[in-house]
């Protein structure tokens, strides 16, 4: 009993005696929390509420799959987890992670050259290409809350991320104009790929196997910035779909041109008036295959789709804006098309923001289908950041 | 090879130093004109924002990209007071002189005394400035002390013309000094005298001339005014009876009108910067419009 007493205070009085305070960061040895990259965590949610039920054809994933928005109900569409810093006096590493329920993505990871000369910079890893003008743009800047039907359609809901390089060259003038090329791998895009396809006897495309470039251009008037860029983009595209017991497939390219516009107009420190334009134009040449058990039928495929989007936004002050949207999708009957794909689209949303960190938006959305049925759909949206601050360019 | 191909490619192609000045970027009017007083000749100075913007929300527009690109130097107000749009220029403009790890930057918070630095940093207490108060070269003093930074910025990127800046720097010191006398006695009467603010970025001028802010419009930085804490500050009015609102230029005045209506307090536009009324286009400009306003009464 008295061993235990015994062993008990001098078990307290350990815990209890002097703790050494924590040292500050100048004072500690191997800490290395001063280089901890800039983090911030961008999180948004979603209520859709349509009229007409979406479509359960999810073999046709890459048509009728929205990135966001994607349910009807509350969507949880992704936690966009951050991270930057500079890596060395040449390099700064950027890496934006899409956290959802069903799993991490990495939307991009690259590194980007600093210490170049003559206004070149250089970029490599998985990044979402400068193409066009909506397609560099995140998700939480956008101005409505789901993707312009041609970018959807063309390059993918999430836009067209690959792996690969990038060139940019900025000229040495006072206006600003832009050059650039992109060679990226086009192998995991549904939009593009490069795949091999052995029921036709086509091996794997030569990688990378996209390749783009555009340039860019802007002018002030005032306090009116004008912006305008044309972008190319050439693929190859090997494809192959099982649906049930048809097998199709196909082997060829495509190439997008793109030409965009943007004009905005600063009132003052916060409140602008802007209009966005982009149209994209895309061939599509090679052969469709239908595949059965005893017999293979080729077809010779040369399509052509087109479509734009044009949305004005106008920003009362810091806290409140509107914008309205119209948007067409012309498609080529060449090509199969779901009649429930959406080819025309009015948008017009609301937005509040409470601090530059929080945004909720209140869109409502008039869709007609290939097959001219309406579609009205409302959708609700949040998204909320927190960490460093993401400034964001024009 | 034709003679006047090589001629017209050596054109091309040859370094534009032909010109003998520095080209300075710089992020605020008021950093300009410093610059240009220390450099004269021997710079050129870029200046990215619009001294009537408010310098939290300057827009990023491209044409600021191409402003960076040809630049030879940047120098900042730094304090988290250009975080909101600068990195992403730097970035795109690439252009290696420019970026934070070149000896051709110069971030001019790390050589101000700073106050009003906060204890500890949540946004739910607003866009607060970690780093402390960033509006700093409100105080006249602090310019002689800025002036001194950029001439030492500009001697360790082009020592060959350190006798010029030395002695501009003198001579802008020497002249400061007769302006911070007439200063100091214009604002003597001033003494203690208790104001209200939208947003404190005169912190550093009522420090220098023993001015008291004692409330807000914006509830918290960067937050936008709400009615119950208007009707909190009215009531504050109403018993401190301050005589003035200081408002920036770059902020609706509705709020401020509205408390002007029910307290009869009287709205004086404070200009932060060069340019921030058409008026002001110098720096003794800048000064001698806010070491007058209270007397002159500039109600809005």
């Amino acid at each position: 009993m008295k061993k235990t007493i015994l062993f008990t205070t001098l078990f307290t009085s350990l815990l209890f005696a002097e703790v050494p305070p924590l040292k500050p960061i100048s004072q500690r040895t191997f800490a290395q929390s001063q280089y901890i990259p800039d983090i911030s965590l961008i999180t948004d949610f979603s209520y859709l509420y349509q009229n007409k039920s979406l479509d359960d054809n999810q073999e046709h994933q890459e048509h009728s799959h929205a990135a966001s928005n994607a349910n009807e109900g509350f969507n949880f569409n992704y936690a966009e987890l951050v991270l930057s810093s500079s890596v060395d006096p040449y390099l700064n590493l950027d890496a934006v992670f899409h956290f959802t329920q069903e799993g991490v993505e990495a939307e991009e990871v690259y590194f980007t050259t600093t210490a170049l000369e003559y206004g070149f910079e250089a970029k490599g890893g998985q990044f979402l290409s400068d193409f066009g003008r909506l397609n560099a743009q995140h998700h939480h800047t956008w101005n409505f809350s789901d993707n312009a039907l041609v970018n959807n359609y063309f390059l993918g809901g999430e836009g067209l991320s690959d792996l690969g390089v990038q060139l940019q060259w900025l000229a040495p003038l006072d206006n600003y104009l832009m050059f650039g090329v992109e060679a990226l791998e086009g192998g995991n895009e549904t939009k593009f790929s490069n795949q091999e396809v052995s029921d036709v006897n086509v091996s794997k495309a030569t990688s990378p196997s996209l390749a783009i470039a555009y340039v860019k251009s802007s002018f002030d008037i005032d306090d009116t910035t004008l912006m305008m860029g044309l972008s190319y983009i050439y693929g190859a595209y090997n494809n192959e779909e099982t649906h049930g017991l048809d097998k199709h497939a196909f082997i060829g390219n495509k190439s997008i041109y793109g030409a965009d516009v943007t004009l905005k107009h600063y009132f003052d420190s916060y409140s602008f008036l802007s209009l966005q334009s982009e149209y994209l134009y895309q061939d599509i040449l090679g052969d469709s295959y239908d595949i059965e058990p005893t017999l293979t039928t080729k077809t010779d495929i040369n399509a052509n789709l087109s479509g734009y989007y044009t949305q004005l936004v106008y920003a009362y002050n810091q806290n409140y804006r509107v914008g309205i949207r119209n948007e067409r999708l012309l498609l080529d009957e060449k090509l199969e098309i779901e009649t429930n794909e959406i080819t025309a689209k009015n948008s017009i949303m609301i937005e509040y923001h409470p601090s530059e960190f929080s945004r909720f938006r209140v869109q409502y959305n008039n869709a007609k289908t290939f097959n001219k049925t309406d579609i009205h759909s409302v959708i609700i949206s949040a998204n909320i950041a927190i960490g460093a601050h993401s400034a964001h360019a024009f | 090879m034709n003679p006047l191909f090589i001629t017209i490619l050596l054109f091309l192609f040859a370094p534009i130093t032909l010109l003998a000045h520095l080209n300075i970027a710089v992020s605020y009017p008021y950093i300009g004109a410093i610059t240009k007083a220390i450099g004269k000749d021997h710079v050129k100075t870029i200046v990215l924002a619009k001294g009537n913007w408010d310098p939290h929300f300057v827009v990023p527009r491209p044409s600021l990209i191409s402003k960076l690109r040809g630049a030879d130097a940047l120098i900042m107000n730094g304090a988290q007071l250009e975080i909101g749009w600068l990195p992403p220029l730097i970035r795109r403009a690439n252009n290696k002189k420019v970026v934070q790890k070149s000896k051709n930057f110069l971030n001019l918070a790390h050589y101000i005394p700073m106050i009003q630095k906060p204890t500890s940093v949540d946004r739910s207490q607003g866009d607060v400035h970690p780093e402390g108060n960033p509006h700093f070269h409100l105080d006249p003093n602090n310019i002689t002390l800025i002036a001194q930074t950029v001439a030492a910025f500009l001697i360790s990127i082009d020592s060959e013309h350190t006798s010029v800046y030395e002695t501009n720097y003198n001579n802008f010191e020497k002249e400061w000094n007769q302006h911070l006398i007439r200063w100091e006695v214009a604002m003597r009467s001033y003494n203690n005298l208790q104001v209200i603010q939208y947003h404190d970025n005169l912190a550093y001028f009522n420090k220098a001339y023993n001015l008291k802010t004692i409330g807000v419009i914006e509830p918290l930085p960067g937050i936008p005014p709400s009615s119950k804490h208007t009707f909190q500050l009215i009531s504050l009015i109403k018993k401190e009876k301050p005589r003035y609102i200081f408002h920036d230029v770059y902020h609706s005045t509705k709020t401020a009108d509205y408390i002007h209506n029910k307290t009869g307090i009287k709205v004086i536009r404070m200009p932060h910067d060069i340019g921030a009324l058409e008026s002001i286009t110098s720096l003794v400009g800048l000064f001698d419009y806010l070491t007058q306003a209270i007397a002159t009464g500039d109600i809005h």
